[in-house]
């Protein structure tokens, strides 16, 4: 029951949502499942078994510092970075994502910014706590990182 | 006539002022569920229009999602457990006993504690908005998100309680009906004489007896498991969430035909008399009744398609789905068939049975559509099934009930129907319905789900919500029009004259203001319709005039030939009394407070002793004139009393209760690895028979009326048990087996305890010099059922487990 099958005949984009009530923001809980053809798909899996990839700029690099420094770790796993964390979703490939909060925000660094300033007013009672408290620099610096591990 | 008129009325009626609490009458009882299911349907709306409003626009912020998840929760408890059942029983207490030519239902004081227990039960659960803890997890309360882990709060418990303390009515009706529709018709009233209303109302009350134990129970092992951690439903410890679903709709399903019938019944009276002619197919219709009661209980799992449950179950679910189109198609053509052959007037009842049979069948073809396991994958938990299931409930079951209340208005006001405003009522709540409910299939088909508080823009479903949004404030404008009507009409209309609307059945023939006694004398009823026969002479029964208590015919069950004269008890305090008693416990149990939960259950049977002590027979007396010539017994005097049958009807509802912990017993088996589980030591089979064996010559000695001889073998059994599975060291909460075990013994043990109280009432009641051999009749029925569940509880306690080993 835990596990979803889905059969797609045609590549595309495919949205799905939950329909089992599942409590306080079952109403925020979607997903969105991308169908590629098999040499695409086995391409994507290579991709998807790398480690992160470093940052690739200067702002990039001070995100993973704030990123460290903020504990963000202590969840989340970003592999080559932090691993086996199991308790959140891992980050390692989240720029390859189109959206972010379980479908519901588009996956830019400005809603990134949103997402972990204000996280729990677009979704209240989601485990992560908001960083509303950071400066507006090291957000943009974390929002730069995320976006940056392709 | 108008002295015995006077005399009845005033041994009868429902006193005054305050005193009015203590009133047993069944026209009071009606009126007052009916007020009643009449204010939760207000809350209901009230929070479906929150709902709706939210839903207008994407990304609305009146509500949050905590507000919206306890609006939807709190709309379907309110509609399905505190307006549909308790308003249709209401309607039903106060007609069937006119119809049939009664003076009152059965058990007067059983109709008065139900009241009591559903209105504190439904004010338990609102008064969690009090405490800032409503529930929020669905009407349907699934676990594991209404566990503990997941809702420390109190709101499932708040939900929990008060719907078990609500639910007692609902038993206590089924009971109370049952009873009262066998034994206590009019003589000549045969069963193939029975208005189809009434027949309607029989096969609900058994349902009910049937269906609401399987509710309770799952409301106690939940309880069980949040308050003291007994894992029924933890898989993590041998549970399975999925126990919860399975009791909960196998209550769930027929829940909606419990609801249905009544309202099929209300359409079966109204159709024939505006269409001036008997219902076309009277067998068809009454075997269509039990035949849905019956397959209504086939049909659970259709709920459940989604949770991978074998397909081969699936389809003999789907299968029985599809089925039980068909009796409601039989009645649905025998409706049609009435008016086709009829001259059909369209008065404004009339209107609203014919919106309900647009709307139904609508429904109805949705619910085959919903029926296939394919199709249902699609639309499951999406707004489609949100359209179907208002089609069906509110077509199928709010319709006829407005139909039903504007046509009996006139029975209880005593004046005439004024058309004008009424029809403006049916129309904007039609209209208002449909445009709600109609575009709704469509949201549901483009995707989207039930019970989300927001939905994001450009999916297609902003126009379709705003539509319904609109639709729902008129439906709601047409609610409030109706109340404004029903009430100016109540009290201001034009004098009717007596059997405005010229139908057949009795309760047309009864006077305004309808007396508390409803007929001064019994009348013997010779066809259908007897209002359409002959005038006959108005000779009947028990219309002697030197009467001086509440005096009833009692009747055979299928014949009604009068057997005995049931003597019933006037007004008392002790219906409230007990009910408040009872609050006491369910608030306890609420608050934790353990020894207040003690002292409601303590206070509870005191009580009840008392209620059974009232009344009594007159030493001398043993039967009496009963009228045109016949001498019948007394109840006391007699073995098979009501009250023996209403025990009876009650243990049928017991034994559902157990069954159905045995069903989860074995469901659990068949979802577990081991069972019992690896390293529980097993309970030796010694102790238990020998306790067994001590239960059942406990049986045979109350058989003999040795009843301390009984209550000591009971006592010593139920001691043998209960050492046994101590010494066992097995575990309530450890894992889902011994929770059960325990469990099953725990129900044991409540009922044997019951029954020494019973006994020991007899002794008692022997001592002090009565001798009603009812009550002897009672407790000895009762026995011999605690005895028999062990039976059925020791053969899986103690034997079942080593078939496996």
């Amino acid at each position: 029951v835990t596990r979803l099958r889905m059969q797609a005949d045609r590549p595309g984009l495919y949205r799905g949502q939950c329909a089992e009530f599942c409590g306080a923001q079952h109403a925020l809980m979607a997903f969105h499942v991308i169908v590629l053809e098999p040499d695409a798909f086995e391409r994507w899996l290579v991709h998807l078994r790398q480690p992160a990839q470093s940052p690739t700029h200067e702002a990039a690099t001070k995100g993973r510092d704030a990123f460290l420094a903020q504990g963000c770790g202590n969840c989340h796993t970003v592999r080559g970075v932090v691993d086996s964390r199991l308790a959140a979703p891992d980050l390692t490939h989240v720029a390859s994502r189109g959206w972010i909060g379980a479908g519901t925000l588009k996956n830019t660094p400005e809603q990134i910014v949103v997402w972990l300033a204000q996280g729990e007013a677009v979704k209240p009672g989601r485990a992560m706590p908001s960083f509303g408290h950071l400066d507006a620099a090291t957000l943009g610096a974390l929002a730069d990182y995320l976006a940056n591990l392709e | 006539v108008d002295a015995l008129h006077e005399r009845l009325e005033s041994i009868w009626r429902t006193p005054p002022g305050l005193a009015a609490l203590s009133g047993v009458n069944h026209s009071t009882i009606g009126l007052r569920f009916m007020a009643s299911g009449f204010v939760f349907f207000l809350l209901g709306g009230v929070l479906a229009m929150l709902m709706r409003s939210q839903l207008a626009f994407p990304g609305n912020r009146l509500l949050d999602h905590q507000e919206y998840n306890a609006a939807f929760t709190l709309h379907g408890t309110a509609m399905m457990f505190f307006f549909a059942v308790p308003i249709l029983l209401g309607l039903a207490i106060y007609l069937v006993p006119k119809m049939i030519g009664a003076r009152d239902l059965v058990f007067p004081r059983l109709s008065a504690y139900g009241y009591w227990c559903y209105l504190f039960g439904g004010i338990l659960v609102f008064s969690s908005l009090l405490f800032g803890e409503p529930p929020a997890g669905g009407w349907f309360m699934y676990v594991p998100l209404s566990n503990l882990p997941y809702t420390p709060d109190r709101g499932p418990d708040f939900w929990l309680l008060g719907i078990t303390f609500a639910e007692i009515s609902a038993v206590a009706s089924g009971v109370e009906l049952v009873v009262s529709i066998l034994k206590t018709r009019a003589p000549g009233m045969t069963l193939e004489r029975m208005p189809l209303f009434v027949w309607a109302m029989l096969v609900t009350a058994l349902m009910i007896l049937l269906a609401f134990p399987p509710l309770i129970l799952a409301g106690i092992l939940l309880e069980l498991e949040r308050a003291f951690g007994l894992p029924f439903f933890t898989p993590a410890r041998g549970g399975d969430p999925l126990l919860w679903q399975h009791l909960f709709w196998l209550f769930g399903h027929p829940e909606v035909y419990i609801i249905f019938l009544p309202a099929a019944g209300i359409v079966s009276a109204i159709v024939p008399t505006f269409a001036l002619r008997p219902i076309a197919g009277y067998s068809a219709v009454v075997l269509a009744l039990v035949a849905t009661g019956f397959i209504s209980f086939g049909l659970w799992v259709h709920h459940m398609y989604a949770t991978g449950i074998p397909h081969v179950s699936l389809s003999f679910f789907s299968a029985a789905s599809m089925a039980v189109a068909i009796p409601t198609g039989i009645q649905v053509f025998a409706w049609i068939a009435t008016l086709w052959n009829g001259r059909p007037v369209v008065r404004t009842p009339l209107l609203f049975i014919l919106g309900f049979l647009f709307i139904f069948v609508l429904g109805g073809l949705t619910g085959v559509m919903v029926a296939l396991v394919p199709f249902d994958w699609q639309v499951h938990d999406t707004h489609f099934v949100v359209a179907h299931l208002h089609y069906v409930l509110f077509g199928g079951m709010v319709f006829p009930l407005f139909a039903g209340l504007y046509y009996w208005l006139p029975l209880v006001s005593g004046r005439q129907l004024s058309e004008l405003a009424s029809r403006l009522v049916f129309w904007l709540i039609f209209v208002g319905f449909n445009l709600t409910f109609l575009p709704m299939h469509l949201t549901g088909l483009l995707g989207m789900p039930r019970r989300v508080y927001t939905y994001a823009e450009g999916l297609g479903w902003e126009l379709l919500n705003l539509v319904s949004t609109v639709g729902g404030f008129l439906t709601a404008a047409g609610v409030a029009a109706f109340l404004v009507d029903f009430v100016l009409q109540w009290r201001f209309g034009p004098a009717a004259p007596r059997n405005v609307w010229r139908a057949g059945t009795l309760e047309w023939s009864i006077p305004w203001p309808v007396p508390s006694y409803n007929f001064a004398s019994q009348p013997h009823v010779e066809s259908r319709d007897p209002l359409w026969g002959s005038t006959k002479s108005s000779a009947g029964y028990l219309d002697h005039a030197d009467v001086s208590r509440r005096e009833m015919l009692v009747t055979s069950a299928a014949r009604a030939e009068p057997e005995q004269v049931v003597v019933l008890p006037g007004n008392t305090w002790i219906p409230l009394v007990a009910a408040l008693a009872t609050g006491l416990f369910f608030v306890g149990v609420l608050a934790k407070l353990y020894a207040l939960a003690a002292l409601g259950v303590a206070l509870t049977a005191a009580v009840l002793v008392v209620w059974a002590w009232q009344g009594g027979p007159r030493p001398a007396e043993r039967d009496m004139e009963a009228g045109l010539g016949k001498r019948l017994p007394l109840q006391f005097t007699v073995a098979r009393s009501p009250g023996w049958w209403g025990t009876a009807m009650a243990l049928v509802a017991d034994a559902a209760l157990y069954g159905s912990l045995l069903f989860a017993y074995l469901f659990l088996w068949t979802v577990s690895a081991a069972w019992p589980p690896t390293g529980f030591r097993e309970v030796g089979l010694a102790l238990p028979a020998v306790a067994l064996g001590s239960l059942l010559a406990s049986s045979l000695a109350v058989y003999l009326r040795r009843y301390a001889a009984a209550i000591a073998l009971a006592a010593l059994g139920a001691a043998l048990e209960t050492g046994a599975l101590s010494a066992s060291g097995l575990s309530a909460t450890e894992h889902a087996y011994g929770a059960v075990v325990f469990t099953l013994w725990g129900i044991e043990l409540v009922h044997i305890a019951l029954a020494i109280l019973m006994a020991a009432f007899v002794l008692r009641r022997a001592a002090a010099g009565y001798s009603d051999r009812h009550a002897a009749a009672v407790a000895g029925l009762f026995w011999h059922y605690t005895v028999i569940q062990w039976v059925a509880g020791f053969a899986v306690v103690h034997l079942f487990p080593l078939l496996g080993a």
